[in-house]
């Protein structure tokens, strides 16, 4: 059971850092705020694993990385979602909502009698 | 957060080292730690604390550390060969278009290599199979033949047996015929004869049925037979059920035997004569109850053994030689001295292909030649290419493509073509053997087992790898090396090869001649040896002779019924149509089969400190030296006077009366064989060459089959006309006599000469081959650079006629420019060819290695032919319209 909830949790990072990407090229730093900001610190990150997620990422080759200048002039590695990440990301959006459309549809007579 | 701005792009290497993806890997942490520091303390956090919160946050820095340069050096180490890979296909890709807009250019260029590579895979293949190749039964370091090879009885193999503990199995090796009938045709069928230790010897076991035991030895339980496969197959239809029935196979004490097995399909038969198979195993056999000194069966022809775990072979040489010296010791006159001091053992396939080791070496350095010569002949047409494409390439390095990569694209070329050549030399490998006939005519050892394997499969890649190092590197330097500005600025121009170019294009055909001359004098060599041999006298007539060779079980023909039966034999062969003149000896000759043993004359002193002089020791019949027309030089023939229980006489050679009394009378003297049998000379022969045609006749002493009677003799049939047609005839006139009598081999006493020297006819045609195979690549080279300079020079030779040379006089500069290097190759080449065919010497017979006449001959021949392909061209020259040629300019 719990291995399962350990896997899921690390396909959402890897759909996370997807979904960050998607805008625009990123800092593993800004990755990491980002998330930090939009969850409001429900989905507790460890950073570490996060940079383990983009290596994975990027060997799958949906991420590439490259070294630029960050916003206070200083050098940082910054990753972009690729054309393949991206469509892997429209993949996995399609599947989540899949997923909470057979959610909710389960939980709505619930939802009604309460 | 998009980059504020992307670093230059001068300042990104294109491949990271290990060293900086650890540098980076750490900064893109520290980074993130600081950024997250600063964050925390803008939000209020005191200093020390947010740090410590940062790294908390973060996790074990140690392991992702490591994780992350692991990884990054594994997309690095990815994306690298991907790049290489992009770059390769591209450059093929290129290639194989190019070859395809230059059809006639890619079709001489793969020829030229196909053979190259063809002939150097088909001497490797045979060297493979022969040299390289360990011999197929398992652990075959372990197995020995055990020396001297001949006339071994089976109870000296015995005693060699137990002498010697070194030796975990031992087993002597006979080939005999058999005559299989009452199964369609009646065939001879080859049969090796063996001891129950055969199996362990060589790890075999039949596929079906059992080994032999050891108590089928007995001669009244010895008529038990094993079955090659392809016999089994073919004549008895693969039939399990043949196991434990009698069937009629003629020979050999047996008149029917039991099939008790059959043997594997990918059993390699040991030792069988080259070009032949074995059909059948069949138990050696001797009368219980026999010593070394009367067991008649003195016709083990091979004893091979296996050596005990962890034994050498000099130990178990050193135990033959012992047991060898007591068994001598114990039976007197029995063996030879000279046995004993040849006896030992040595490793099976080292007694197998040590002698022609050296030559099959010699013979893949002659086709290494070949090789070089293909690929000087490439090497020269790619620079001539290179030449045509400059303009091309200049395009390609001035829109940025580095010399490196320009390089690399031109040796993919190379590549292409020689795996492509190298392809259809694999294809050729497997039919020139087959057109120098190999398998049948060498007569070497182990051309059965010719075969491509991975090995061959590795060489033919090598060479073909080594093609491409060799023709295309210097073509590819060349061409890329050009200043871009001086070819964009000749566009459309046809531009002559530059002056180093040029000078290369004479070096490569300075090679070439000077490789062909190497080759071709050294075919020269070999086909005046095999010339010089041909005249050699033999000292008998071959021709119209038909060799019998008959071998009636010892047991039941010794003695006098020797003599009977050879009467018999000679009478029935005289009254057959055709038939002139009849006789028999007891060796075949021409093969390496001798017997020799020391003698004494009359009036001789034994020689102080040192062993007898022996003379080869032959017994005949009458009319023998008619039948082969051996001249008699004094006293006179052996007859029907020699009688068994008469005075004991016998005939020398010159050889043998000169060395004892020269310039005397011979005939009326005595010698004593073994220094103890006296016997009296009564006639003098002409010397025969009994081993072959290039070995000097030895002395040598003939002796009446009456007071020497053995079993197994040759007969020699003089005929009017075809002796082959009257095999079939005299093989039903001994049936007639006794259709237990095998006849071993019935065939022309010519073929048998042509047999023995069948090696050297082998090397010879080899070698021819690969001279003619230079010569025309040679003449090929030679055709091409002078036809290339020709057409690079016209506007010169136009500028030189419309200011009034001669078209002659133009013509004979151009030819004698393509001469140049044609001479200077000449000279080097017989430098080359002096120390070359020193490798030579084994085999050369009557010419030396630094032949003059050779020499100049080989000079000559090739000489006219480049000078005929450097002329060819150079005819251009004269036709040419001065006005045409500057117009174009």
């Amino acid at each position: 059971m719990d291995d399962e909830r350990m896997e899921l949790i690390k396909g959402t990072l890897d759909v996370l850092i997807l979904r960050t990407l998607a805008g625009e090229p990123m800092h593993g730093y800004g990755i990491s705020q980002w998330i930090r900001n939009r969850t409001g610190d429900t989905l507790a990150v460890q950073d570490a694993a996060l940079y383990q997620a983009l290596r994975r990422l990027e060997r799958k080759g949906w991420v590439e990385a490259e070294w630029g200048l960050s916003e206070n002039n200083r050098r940082a590695r910054y990753y972009t979602l690729t054309p393949a990440g991206r469509k892997r990301l429209g993949a996995e959006v399609r599947a989540w909502r899949r997923y909470a459309e057979a959610v909710s549809q389960v939980l709505e007579p619930l939802m009604g009698e309460g | 957060m998009a980059p504020h701005r992307k670093l230059p792009r001068g300042l990104r290497w294109p491949w990271r080292s290990r060293e900086r993806i650890a540098n980076e890997v750490d900064e893109e942490i520290s980074f993130h730690l600081e950024m997250r520091t600063e964050a925390l303390i803008r939000s209020g956090v005191p200093p020390r604390e947010a740090r410590e919160r940062a790294l908390r946050e973060f996790g074990d820095i140690g392991a992702l550390r490591r994780s992350l340069r692991r990884a990054d050096a594994e997309v690095e180490r990815r994306r690298r060969w991907w790049a290489w890979f992009a770059e390769v296909r591209q450059d093929v890709g290129f290639a194989v278009r190019s070859f395809r807009r230059t059809p006639g250019f890619t079709a001489v260029a793969l020829a030229t290599l196909a053979l190259g590579i063809g002939a150097s895979v088909a001497i490797f293949t045979v060297v493979n199979a022969i040299v390289l190749r360990p011999l197929p039964y398992p652990e075959p370091d372990r197995l020995v033949r055990i020396s001297p090879g001949q006339n071994f009885n089976i109870a000296l193999v015995d005693a060699i047996a137990e002498g010697a503990p070194s030796l975990d199995a031992v087993t002597g090796l006979s080939l005999w015929g058999l005559t299989l009938t009452g199964r369609g045709e009646p065939v001879q069928l080859n049969a090796q004869f063996v001891d129950a230790d055969f199996f362990r010897v060589f790890g075999v076991q039949p596929a079906l049925g059992r080994p032999f035991r050891p108590d089928e030895r007995d001669p009244a339980r010895s008529d038990v037979v094993l079955l090659s496969h392809a016999l089994w197959e073919g004549r008895f239809g693969g039939d399990p059920g043949i196991i434990g029935e009698r069937i009629e196979l003629d020979g050999s004490g047996h008149r029917t035997r039991r099939v008790i097995g059959v043997m594997p399909a990918d059993f390699t038969p040991p030792l069988a004569p080259a070009g032949e198979r074995i059909d059948v195993w069949a138990p050696l056999s001797r009368a219980p109850g026999r010593t070394i000194a009367t067991d008649s069966t003195w016709y083990v022809n091979q004893v091979v053994a296996r050596l005990a775990p962890g034994a050498t072979v000099e130990r178990a040489a050193a135990e033959v030689r012992v047991t060898m010296a007591r068994v001598r010791a114990e039976y007197g006159n029995l063996i030879g001295k000279e046995r004993v001091r040849t006896a030992g053992a040595s490793g099976l396939l080292e007694s197998m292909v040590g002698d022609v080791r050296g030559t099959l070496w010699t013979l893949l350095a002659a086709v290494a030649l070949v090789l070089l010569l293909a690929c000087a002949n490439l090497a020269n047409l790619l620079l001539a290419r290179g030449d045509r494409r400059r303009q091309e390439l200049a395009v390609r390095s001035a829109l940025g493509a580095a010399r490196g990569r320009l390089v690399r694209a031109l040796l993919a070329e190379s590549a292409v073509l020689a795996l492509v050549g190298g392809a259809a030399g694999l294809v050729l490998a497997r039919i020139i053997p087959a057109v120098l006939r190999v398998a049948d005519a060498s007569g070497l050892p182990r051309v059965g087992e010719l075969g491509i394997d991975l090995r061959v499969l590795g060489f033919a890649f090598a060479a073909s790898l080594a093609s491409v190092l060799c023709f295309g590197l210097l073509p590819a330097l060349l061409a890329s090396g050009g200043n871009p500005r001086d070819d964009l600025a000749g566009a459309g121009r046809a531009r002559g090869r530059t002056r180093s170019g040029r000078r290369i294009g004479a070096a490569l055909i300075a090679g070439e001649v000077a490789l062909a001359m190497v080759l071709v004098t050294g075919a020269g060599l070999l086909l005046s040896s095999l010339y010089a041999l041909r005249s050699v006298d033999p000292g008998l007539d071959t021709s119209d002779v038909l060799a019998l060779e008959l071998a009636p079980p010892p047991a039941e023909y010794g003695g006098d019924r020797a003599r009977i039966f050879y009467d018999q034999v000679r009478e029935r062969f005289a009254a057959l149509p055709g038939v002139r003149s009849v006789g028999a000896i007891q060796l075949l000759p021409f093969t390496t089969n001798n017997w020799s043993f020391p003698y004494l004359a009359e009036g001789h002193a034994p020689p102080a400190g040192e062993p007898l002089p022996t003379a080869n020791f032959r017994v005949v019949t009458p009319g023998y030296f008619d039948a082969v027309d051996v001249p008699l030089l004094a006293g006179r023939r052996i007859d029907e006077r020699d009688r068994a229980d008469g005075e004991a006489v016998g005939i020398i050679n010159r050889t043998l009366a000169e060395r004892l009394w020269p310039g005397e009378d011979a005939v009326g003297r005595t010698i004593r064989l073994f220094g103890s049998n006296p016997f009296r000379v009564i006639g003098v022969v002409g010397d025969v060459r009994q081993h072959s045609l290039d070995v000097e006749p030895r002395p040598e002493i003939y002796f009446p089959l009456t007071q020497w009677p053995l079993a197994s003799m040759v007969v020699m049939l003089e005929t009017d006309g075809d002796p082959a047609a009257l095999a079939a005839m005299a093989r039903r006139a001994v049936r007639a006599i006794d259709d237990d009598v095998p006849i071993t081999d019935a065939r022309p006493l010519d073929d048998v000469l042509g047999q023995s020297m069948a090696r050297r006819r082998f090397f010879a045609g080899v070698l021819t081959f690969f001279g003619a195979l230079a010569l025309i690549l040679g003449a090929v080279g030679v055709y091409g650079v002078t036809a290339y300079a020709v057409g690079a020079r016209l506007p010169e030779f136009g500028v030189r006629m419309a200011l009034g040379a001669t078209p002659r006089r133009v013509l004979r500069d151009a030819h004698l420019s393509g001469l140049a290097p044609v001479l200077l190759g000449l000279a080097v080449g017989t430098a080359g060819a002096l120390a070359a065919n020193r490798l030579l010497t084994s085999l050369l017979y009557g010419v030396g290695a630094g032949d003059p006449l050779t020499l100049a001959g080989a000079a000559l021949v090739l000489g006219s032919v480049t000078a005929l392909a450097s002329w060819l061209p150079a005819r251009r020259v004269g036709r040419v319209d001065p006005v045409t040629v500057l117009r174009a300019e």
